[in-house]
């Protein structure tokens, strides 16, 4: 069975969609199957990957609102994904309208749990009906944190959303921990941030941090993740030490 | 937990139970629809068929949502 990885956290530009792709291609590299699953309108996991989100007909959305098996919409890349287009930003209104909506995704990967040792989920940037799903298909949550003073209210309302996950959907849902990113050490406000973050909200924060650079905004557009962009890069080493902690079991 | 239908929490299924309902996941149309345990007793006649701990879809009955008789799941807790 797969261990389902969610990426959330509802603040925007935090680095979620380099996150999943960055350690889901060093779980990759680790020898292991994945499958990615872009829950995000704005499709940028998708779009990271190499693959153009305009010129997609079937994508999560189809697996979640017309409940297309999953494999019919997996495209082959660094690691598996299924993609998504803007189309999913209508999905969360059909969704809605549904009993057992939290459910969708969980019920999709039901179906590909034993094809994968991993799945890792980027979920939007919004606490909304799709990172409920990513949430509630999960067995762990993971949380990219940008060290800066606005992080702390966005952690806080989404360790509040985890409790709601567990008390009405998914009481098994572990907290992975947080993922420093951006980070810039020289910054005794990033350092302060970090250490009141996991302290506050009693987060486990996983090291490496992974630091601030132009590569990845250039492997993004490369279609690559940093692993296979400059594989020699810190930041792509950063993501393998984080990958083999998360593979060594869960942190909280 | 806050009972307001409008809050955060309104976006969980689980906040519209209401008492004496239950839901039926379908293995076949996929669909989760809510019952109550009137319409459910209802659906397994005549003949049904129950298969615990042996599979995910433990219930052979016909689905409320697609009309067939097939393997579903009963959340007695949604």
């Amino acid at each position: 069975m797969a261990r389902v990885l969610a990426f959330a956290n509802q603040k925007g530009g935090v680095a979620k969609t380099t996150t999943t792709l960055s350690i889901g291609a060093a779980l990759a590299e680790m020898g292991k199957t994945v499958l990615a699953v872009d829950m995000d309108p704005q499709a940028a996991l998708t779009y990271s990957m190499g693959v153009d989100p305009d010129a997609l007909d079937e994508t999560v959305n189809d697996v979640l609102v017309r409940r297309l098996p999953v494999e019919k919409v997996v495209v082959s890349r660094e690691v598996d994904l299924v993609p998504a287009n803007i189309d999913l930003a209508g999905a969360e209104a059909i969704l809605l309208a549904k009993t057992g909506r939290e459910y969708a995704l969980e019920r999709a990967l039901r179906d590909v749990q034993s094809a994968y040792d991993y799945i890792v989920v980027d979920c939007p940037p919004s606490l909304g009906i799709l990172t409920i799903n990513g949430l509630t298909a999960a067995n762990e949550v993971v949380i990219p944190l940008q060290c800066e003073a606005l992080s702390h209210r966005g952690v806080g309302q989404l360790v509040e959303t985890l409790g709601d996950i567990r008390h009405f959907t998914n009481p098994n849902l572990a907290i992975g921990g947080v993922i420093p990113t951006m980070y810039d050490g020289r910054s005794r406000h990033a350092r302060e941030v970090l250490a009141d973050v996991g302290t506050r909200y009693e987060l486990a924060v996983l090291e490496p941090a992974v630091r601030k650079s132009i590569r990845f905004a250039e492997a993004s557009q490369a279609g690559l993740s940093i692993l296979s962009f400059a594989p020699t890069h810190p930041g792509a080493d950063a993501y393998r030490e984080l990958a083999r902690r998360i593979d060594a079991g869960p942190a909280a | 937990m806050s009972d307001r239908p409008a809050s955060k929490h309104a976006l969980y299924t689980k906040t519209e139970r209401r008492s004496g309902t239950c839901t039926v996941e379908c293995s076949a149309c996929r669909e989760e629809t809510r019952v109550s345990y009137l319409e459910l007793a209802a659906l397994l006649f005549p003949v049904h068929f129950h298969v615990p701990f042996m599979r995910y879809h433990h219930s052979w009955l016909r689905c409320p949502a697609c009309g067939k008789r097939t393997w579903v799941r009963i959340h007695l807790d949604r």
